[in-house]
């Protein structure tokens, strides 16, 4: 093993999470291996990207920069991973494994004549071997597979992998963009919900239900949401009821979530809710009812009236701030 | 008599109904035949003539959810047949004269005593229907107004009208031109019409005679041909239809070889089985259905009329390729029927219950679905993650499988695994091993079969949903794995029974599981508890639960006629007394969860499950006992949300005993 390559990506303006734990776990690998980790980064606007990228550990930054490069095109991203691949001769090529590799990181390894480890849970290195973890039947098993070929192709799971800072150069090279035929043009991207924090991607969701008696009394709900810089959700019966919409939906008929924290206020939590959010990290309930399915089930419960014990969370939760 | 240019023109005018009448059935027998393999619906001839002579001559059809209307359709189909004699004497009176049927005896008297009693029933009759579907305008006849609206009533109604009076008319005319009051003796409403015509003169009375006769004729003969065009065609596919019903439970499915099958479901008109084809045609657009309709009375876009009368309209537009064996036009969604319909149906069966000609609509229903959501890739996207949790964890909610019996924890029940042998295996289902409401549920029946001292045990770990949600949601290769997955494991244990608290694993694995090789004997748990309370295994102390009603789920009422286990145990164990909501038994009211809708969102119309609460409430009963989780889940959601907490209380059978025990 001699160069780690690792393909970030940005949203909106900024470079994901996932992409900092996979440049994070790259370090690691490489300061065992005695390898280089060189990062790309794609877009349309991405010298800053640099340094932060140099924090979290790549000797080299390689900058992929074109005002054509602010949507995601597959014809054009894969030819400039594949190209940055062969000119940084790297033997690994590590991605993050979001929705977007999951289309580019199949593309690139065809390209590259190799195969591809997708969403791994954890990595082996041992000399040249790479051994990946990969859960199957929705994490019942694990199955260890060695990853074939003359360059390694991996996507890790995002959430697996921790990104810690481990400071190294972060030298900018920048790239020429091969010129690329696409039959593919992104016409436009739409997004539902607006501005606010789509409550799939929160990290923090305060959810209500009907205890909260009124739509007007969700600014309750908003104000803990948005002191946590969370997102605001809902129950079924809420969103039925109109008093939120239903993008705020979560449950079996609304969005799956897996926050690290979400709030339960005034709902009683029926498996149909339960269905959308059991994989919550931490569940903290507020319930008047004692015999609440969601008292029982939640990691820390407050019974008592929502009315009281929600301002006075808020109001503690503003202290810490 | 007539005279030979008469009878010339009177043959031309029969050969030519005739004609035209057959070529019109000859075309929709055909398309009925074109219609795919359907199951053997011949079995027990003599069953099905019997049933089919003793529903149609006694009207029962027409007149058990229609009483009025149904009596007015009595008189019109006796009206039909009475006259059929009638006819034949006025026919062949063209060459005969003075010909009778019957001879000149007291049988023809007595048969022409009864033609002018229906003669006079008929006006009634069709005067009656006219001012309902034209005055009154019932919702069952005539909405959707766009599909509701044709002529074709006002044109029968007027033939039935004008018949009866050209005949009397007629007869009247005769009796005074020939003296006819021996012949007219049995007869006293045609002798009650003689004053109408008295006072013309023989000429004219003559004139006006023949013109009544000939008058009468062609309308029979007009008649003949507009039947096959109109829904009157049900005078002829109706019966038919009756005789060829089905045997099994209501909405119970087909199965689906995929070893045989290239394409899955009905994408185009040409897709269905020829009874369903058969189905179309004898369709009365009554409307019966739809007044029962859960979907429809909740103001969704689903009318089980609609679609029986939009898929006749679409295969009659589409006969030519149909029986010229080329290429459908274009599929039936969007133009004839649309996903909002077909999505709405909660597969609870009143449409079939009701239906006088025994139009089996959720088969036709789900093989739409099934199309869409294997063929077309087209369905409410929320189905995605019941879908996902019954692949990866066999459950809908896609709970870990592996704590499929955590809820047992620190109770005592037995595991098959541990047993091997059992009288009793219970089938937990899903609801009872994941949804909190479920598991209050399975340890209140535990609670029952420990005090019983009734030798069962689980399956645990090893069970896997019984497949229903994916059946009704039309994909057929998800439920097929459940299905096989579970008979599998029953294969491996010793029992007697299968007991199940659920209505929907009772009738899977009772009715639909036999297509898998899988024949039990199976028994919901509303039928142990009262076999146990009856028998005196168990004793109970009736609590107060305030006034009781119980609300029958569509899987066990409808579909498996247990409607008295639950009444009797209810009974026992309530001291303030039993109540019945307006909609109960075989018309009982869908609590909106089946057919899958427990997994999809209800965004169209009024929620179904605040229409049953409210029947609950406004029968003065303070609990709703129920039989099923999914109707547990909707009646407490529904209480919920329409703010009657103080006022209504849901629980299951199982729980209410399991109080009663203590």
């Amino acid at each position: 093993m001699s160069t780690i390559l690792v393909v970030t990506e940005i949203q909106n303006g900024e470079l994901k999470k996932a992409s900092l734990e996979a440049v994070s776990q790259a370090r690691k690998i490489a300061n065992g291996a005695g390898a280089d980790v060189k990062a790309l980064v794609i877009g349309a606007s991405v010298a800053d990207k640099a340094s932060v990228l140099g924090e979290y550990g790549a000797d080299v930054v390689i900058t992929a920069e074109n005002a054509s490069l602010e949507q995601y095109n597959p014809d054009v991203y894969k030819s400039i991973v594949v190209k940055a691949v062969q000119d940084a001769s790297a033997d690994t090529v590590l991605f993050s494994a979001t929705a977007q590799t999951r289309d580019l990181a199949p593309r690139v390894a065809a390209a590259l004549g190799v195969t591809v480890a997708s969403d791994c849970v954890g990595i082996n290195v041992n000399g040249n071997d790479i051994v990946v973890e990969r859960s199957l039947y929705a994490g019942k098993v694990f199955t260890n597979a060695q990853v074939a070929g003359d360059v390694k192709v991996i996507s890790l799971r995002s959430g697996m992998f921790e990104a810690v800072k481990d400071a190294k150069a972060g030298s900018v090279e920048s790239m020429d963009v091969p010129a690329v035929e696409s039959k593919i043009t992104v016409k436009e991207v739409k997004k539902t919900g607006g501005d606010k924090l789509d409550v799939a991607d929160a990290d923090i969701i305060v959810t209500g239900g009907r205890g909260l008696r009124s739509a007007e009394n969700f600014n309750l709900v908003e104000e803990l949401a948005s002191t946590l810089g969370g997102a605001v959700g809902a129950t079924r019966a809420v969103v039925d009821a109109e008093w939120r919409p239903h993008d705020e939906q979560v449950g079996q008929t609304g969005k799956v979530v897996s926050p690290s924290l979400y709030f339960m206020i005034g709902a009683s939590g029926s498996i149909q809710h339960w269905a959308g959010m059991s994989g919550s990290k931490c569940i903290v309930a507020i319930n008047k009812d004692p015999e609440a399915p969601i008292v029982k089930r939640a990691d820390y419960s407050i019974v008592g009236d929502l009315f009281e014990v929600l301002p006075a969370v808020t109001e503690e939760m503003k202290k810490l701030k | 008599m007539l005279g030979i240019v008469g009878q010339i023109i009177l043959l031309l005018c029969i050969a030519a109904a005739i004609a035209f009448f057959s070529l019109e059935v000859r075309k929709r027998y055909r398309l009925v035949k074109s219609g795919l393999k359907d199951v053997n619906r011949l079995d027990n001839p003599v069953g099905r003539l019997t049933y089919v002579v003793g529903k149609v001559m006694s009207q029962l059809c027409s007149i058990k959810d229609r009483p009025v209307a149904g009596i007015m359709h009595a008189f019109i189909f006796y009206g039909f047949v009475f006259f059929s004699v009638a006819t034949i004497n006025h026919v062949v009176g063209a060459w005969v004269p003075g010909f009778s049927f019957f001879g000149k005896n007291i049988v023809n008297d007595i048969w022409f005593l009864g033609v002018d009693i229906v003669a006079i029933l008929c006006i009634v009759g069709s005067v009656y229907m006219g001012i309902r579907r034209f005055a009154v305008k019932p919702d069952g006849i005539t909405k959707p107004v766009e599909i509701s609206k044709s002529p074709q009533s006002a044109i029968v109604l007027s033939f039935i009208f004008g018949l009866m009076v050209t005949y009397l008319l007629n007869q009247a005319a005769e009796i005074i031109l020939h003296d006819g009051q021996s012949f007219a003796a049995w007869m006293p409403f045609t002798r009650a019409t003689v004053p109408l015509l008295q006072g013309m003169s023989h000429s004219s009375l003559e004139i006006a005679n023949a013109v009544f006769w000939w008058a009468h004729i062609l309308m029979v003969l007009g008649f003949l041909v507009f039947i096959p065009h109109s829904k009157h065609f049900h005078l002829i596919a109706g019966p038919i239809n009756i005789f060829l019903r089905t045997h099994e439970p209501i909405g119970t499915l087909q199965k689906i070889d995929f070893e045989q099958v290239e394409e899955f479901g009905a994408t185009n008109i040409n897709q269905f089985q020829w009874k369903n084809n058969l189905d179309f045609f004898s369709c009365v657009d009554c409307g019966r259905c739809q007044d029962v309709c859960p979907a429809f009375q909740s103001d969704k876009a689903l009318s089980p009329k609609v679609v029986m009368m939009s898929l006749r309209k679409h295969m009659m537009h589409e006969s030519e390729n149909i029986l010229g064996g080329k290429d459908i036009s274009e599929p039936i969604m969007e133009k004839w029927l649309t996903q909002d319909e077909i999505w709405a149906c909660t597969t609870c069966g009143a449409c079939m219950e009701t239906c006088p000609v025994s139009n089996e609509h959720i088969p036709t229903i789900l093989e739409m679905r099934r199309a869409q959501m294997m063929m077309e890739n087209n369905f409410p996207q929320e189905l995605n993650a019941a879908f996902k949790g019954l692949e990866t964890n066999m459950n809908p909610w896609n709970m870990g499988s592996s704590t499929r019996a955590d809820w047992t924890d620190g109770l005592d029940i037995p595991l098959m695994s541990e047993k091997q042998e059992a009288e009793y295996l219970w089938f937990v289902g899903c609801s009872g091993s994941f949804d909190d409401r479920g598991k209050e549920i399975s340890k209140a029946f535990a609670k029952i079969l420990n005090a019983a001292g009734v030798d069962y045990a689980i399956l645990g770990m090893e069970e896997g949903c019984c497949g229903d949600p994916a059946r009704r949601a039309g994909n057929e290769y998800l439920f097929q794995m459940n299905a096989e997955q579970n008979v599998e494991v029953f294969k491996q244990y010793k029992f007697k029974k299968i007991v199940t608290c659920c209505p929907h694993g009772f009738h899977m694995i009772k009715n639909e599981y036999p297509q898998f090789e899988g024949h039990y004997e199976v028994i919901h748990h509303t039928q142990l508890i009262n076999e146990l309370v009856s028998s005196g295994k168990i004793k109970i102390n009736a609590n107060g639960h305030g006034k009781i009603t119980f609300h029958d789920s569509c899987y066990i009422g409808r579909y498996n006629q247990i409607y008295d286990e639950p009444r009797n145990v209810l009974k026992a164990a309530s001291k303030d007394g039993f109540v019945e909501m307006d909609r109960s038994h075989n018309k009982s009211f869908c609590c909106g969860a089946g057919g899958g809708r427990m997994f999809m969102e209800e965004t169209e119309g009024q929620r179904i499950n605040h229409i049953r609460v409210k029947d609950a409430e406004s029968c003065g009963a303070s609990t709703v006992g129920v039989a099923c989780p999914f109707c547990m889940s909707m009646f407490a959601d529904g209480i919920n949300e329409t703010g009657l907490e103080e006022k209504l209380t849901v629980k299951d059978i199982a729980q209410i005993v399991a109080e009663s025990i203590d």
